[in-house]
């Protein structure tokens, strides 16, 4: 037959590409193209007439029997994949493996028989460009999978590190660093910069630290520039002003870093108010056990050396008149010694104990109730104020109104405590309508060893008062009274009902 | 002359055109042929008629063959049970035969399977 | 449209067949039981076809699709959820597969799945009938089913016959679907036939 013959020729099939071998239902080999030779290495010759399944024995098997056999019923195309059939024939490659094949077996009719066209393509590229492909997929998925992993952890750890932002004690600033090693504008800052400056974050994240400062630095800031570009680090002091006007002393500790590829500065802020009232109260104090062990040291060996002459002189002397003379004055000259050393008994209190927050009027009533003060009338009008102090404020006060009973004469009828300001300063005036201060004796009024009878005397007022940085002065006018200022520097008192200040 | 009285076959699928083409090839062949379309009443008609022979569809609405199975092993039934089934799984074939199936046969109907099958199975009653 | 029930339902025994055989295919290259359901053929209209229940289960679906045409028309497909093509590859093969990561071979590789069991249910059917039929090669889609249908449609028909049976690879908890739709215009010839070879007239 025609049909037949132009398969058996294989003419025209043998200008494709792809392997062609034509088999009528009994597996007959009608058409074996030059592919299929070049791929089997076997001959036209001795393919046609055979039965396929001689050549290749495996195609009995159901997997494939079966689905040509529905070819040849008429049934559709049937395709052989290249995973599950990768090698159709057998078809070595020349550097060694097989061909890949993908393989279809359509029905043909011609001429009245049934045909199977095994068109088998050469598939090695696309299986090696896929195998790439895979790969380089799994890689990519690998990758994307550890990146995940990595942000995620991230995520933990920027989560992580914001808590120990927010929790910490100290406040922390971040802000830019220009170039001149000056600080640019916050970057960010935590919970604790915020209810230590009375600002909120997005205030603050507007500004730059210089915006802050209100007091001198510790070193000029030029150099505190310098020192953070050239080391990385500074740690200085300064004072910043919070949002309502109060200012807060401050300790830095700067430090140079690169966030998000960003030259910043972290700062460590630290509110250092009470180690600053601890420091001026352990300078003061120092300053007072210095003055014991020179100047009461020297006294008493005066009083000492006094002592040795009279006792000489006594020794001397046989009338009874001039020797009960000089016991008068050992007698004198022991109460100095004794009240030399009760006065270092009680200058040794002072700066002790660390300063404490105490409510004025409070502090006036305790002394009051000590105190015997018949037809004198002592008024308080403090209101709700609080001073920083040394325990020792109570013995000033008891000492100012001790002195006014002790000292105000006939004509003293009442003691008055009020607060006025002066400035940003607290005025705290504890005034009488008694005699007043003689003008002569205002000049050594806080001389050590003035006012001899009166407790612990003005001079360890004064030295009680200067430990938390408050003055005392006498401004009243003799013959009306007697009147002492007690000045308390900002931020050393509070309360809400200081006259003539507008405060939180 | 001696009637011959020929078997009976109980044939129970859902498809009346299986029912119709079974009931054709086997009356064609002599046998007395009666028919249900599910499960339940075949299983009433396995009794109530006594068939020699019972050929079950496999997918059924309601109680299909497997179960079918096991209801007549259950119920004592001993009327074999030819299973006539598209499904040309070998483990559906296990399974049945498992279930006391005397034979599996695939769909579409081919005579020369059917009547071969049908004539072992009556037999193998027979001798019983 | 007027389809008897006895039309319906030698189109169901025919399918079947079809499925049955396309079951112990699938048995042998996966060594797995296929658990078949009772197939459901109902007539309907084709703009209802994407507002099927069972078709739309999973908006993202795999198919493989086979067009047929000749005394009639119409398309006949398999059908995955979207995870189990992948899950069906894996298991063929012995790969472990990403979700979704079908490449060329992979999709050849479901291509013959489809094949295999959409050759199966057209040679029963053309088997019983006597017909010839002209095919397309198989061809993978994926989307919703209004995706996978396309420009399938042929003619300018309004009622088509869907039939559709569920099986399940038991081992790979697979779920998949044979859906056969056949044209209108074919539906008369198809019936015509199944009457020739019933005994029943459509």
């Amino acid at each position: 037959m025609n049909a037949v013959s132009s398969f058996t020729q294989c003419g025209n099939l043998d200008i494709l590409p792809a392997g062609v071998i034509v088999i009528r239902p009994d597996y007959t080999v009608v058409c074996w193209n030059r592919t299929i030779e070049e791929w089997t290495g076997i001959p036209r010759v001795d393919a046609v007439g055979r039965d396929l399944r001689e050549i290749f024995p495996y195609l009995e098997e159901k997997r494939y029997a079966l689905r040509i056999q529905q070819v040849f019923e008429g049934g559709p195309a049937a395709l052989f994949s290249t995973q599950f059939h990768p090698h159709f024939i057998p078809a070595p490659l020349p550097g060694g493996g097989s061909r890949f094949q993908r393989t279809t077996v359509h029905p043909l009719s011609e001429g009245g028989e049934t045909y199977a066209f095994i068109f088998i393509d050469d598939v090695t590229e696309l299986v090696v460009q896929v195998r790439a492909y895979r790969e380089m997929r799994d890689r990519a998925l690998r990758e994307i999978d550890e990146r995940k992993q990595k942000e995620a952890a991230l995520e933990e750890s920027e989560a992580w590190f914001r808590e120990i932002f927010d929790s910490v004690n100290d406040a922390i600033h971040i802000h830019e660093l220009r170039e001149d090693g000056l600080p640019g504008r916050f970057i960010d800052v935590n919970a604790v910069a915020s209810r230590m400056l009375g600002y909120g974050r997005e205030e603050l994240l507007v500004m730059t630290p210089l915006d802050l400062v209100c007091g001198e630095h510790s070193r000029p800031l030029e150099q505190i520039g310098r020192e953070i570009l050239e080391t990385g680090q500074a740690i200085f002091e300064t004072e910043h002003r919070k949002k309502g006007g109060d200012s807060v002393p401050v300790e830095i500790h700067a430090h140079r870093a690169t966030i998000r590829e960003n030259d910043v500065v972290v700062s460590i802020v630290r509110d250092i108010s009470q180690r600053r009232r601890s420091e001026e109260a352990l300078a003061a104090a120092n300053r007072k056990l210095n003055l014991l062990s020179t100047i009461t040291r020297h006294d008493i060996l005066n009083q000492v050396m006094a002592l040795k002459i009279i006792a000489d002189l006594l020794e001397m002397e046989r009338d009874p008149a001039v020797m009960a003379g000089y016991i008068e004055k050992m007698r004198f000259v022991t109460d100095t010694i004794e009240e030399q050393v009760n006065f270092t008994r009680d200058y040794q209190e002072i700066g002790v104990r660390d300063a404490t927050w105490q409510n004025i009027a409070e502090t006036v009533r305790k002394v009051t109730e000590g105190l015997s003060h018949p037809g004198v009338g002592i008024v308080t009008a403090t209101g709700d104020i609080e001073v920083f102090a040394d325990p020792l404020f109570e013995k000033v006060i008891y000492n100012l109104l001790d002195n006014a009973l002790r000292y105000g004469g006939p004509s003293l009828s009442g003691i008055r405590v009020s607060l006025a300001t002066e400035g940003d300063r607290l005025l705290i005036a504890v005034e009488d309508d008694g005699a007043g201060i003689p003008a002569a004796d205002k000049k050594n009024l806080f001389q050590r060893g003035f006012g001899k009878h009166s407790g612990l005397g003005l001079f360890l007022s004064r030295e009680i008062l200067a430990i938390t940085g408050m003055a005392i002065r006498e401004t009243g006018e003799p013959g009306r009274g007697a009147r002492f200022e007690i000045l308390v520097p900002a931020g050393k008192f509070r309360g809400n009902s200081v006259p003539g200040v507008t405060r939180e | 002359m001696r009637e011959v009285v020929m078997p009976k076959i109980l044939v129970i699928d859902d498809s009346g055109f299986q029912r119709k083409v079974l009931s054709s090839v086997l009356a064609g062949e002599g046998y007395q042929v009666v028919t249900a379309e599910d499960g339940e009443v075949g299983f009433e008609m396995a009794h109530s008629e006594a068939p020699d022979l019972i050929i079950c569809d496999l997918l059924m609405p309601g109680i299909d063959g497997y179960t079918f199975l096991k209801m007549a092993r259950e119920g004592g039934l001993d009327t074999p049970v030819l299973v006539f089934t598209s499904d040309i799984q070998k483990s559906t074939r296990d399974i049945c035969m498992g279930l006391g199936a005397f034979d599996v046969l695939n769909k579409p109907v081919q005579k020369e399977s059917l009547v071969p099958a049908v004539e072992r199975a009556i037999r193998s009653r027979e001798r019983v | 449209m007027n389809v008897t029930g006895e039309s319906v339902d030698a189109i169901r025994e025919l399918i079947n067949i079809g499925v049955g055989r396309a079951a112990g295919l699938l048995n042998d290259m996966t060594g797995t039981h296929i658990r078949l359901e009772v197939p459901e053929v109902r007539v309907l209209r084709y703009t209802d076809l994407p507002r099927e229940d069972r078709l739309v289960d999973g908006s993202r679906l795999s198919a493989v699709t086979l067009m047929f045409r000749g005394p009639f028309s119409g398309m006949s497909m398999l059908l995955f959820p979207d995870k189990s093509a992948a899950v069906l590859i894996a298991a063929l093969t012995g790969e472990k597969i990403e979700e979704g990561d079908l490449d060329a071979l992979r999709i050849e590789t479901l291509n013959e799945v489809g094949n295999i069991v959409n050759n199966a249910v057209m040679g029963s059917i053309t088997n019983v009938l006597g017909e010839r039929l002209v095919y397309s090669m198989p061809e993978f889609r994926e989307g919703s089913i209004t995706d996978i249908m396309g420009e399938s449609r042929s003619g300018a028909y309004d009622w088509v016959i869907l039939a559709v049976s569920q099986f399940t690879i038991e081992d790979l908890w697979v779920v998949g679907n044979i859906l056969m739709i056949f044209e209108i215009g074919a539906l008369d010839r198809l019936l015509e036939k199944i009457g020739a070879v019933t005994g029943t007239s459509p």
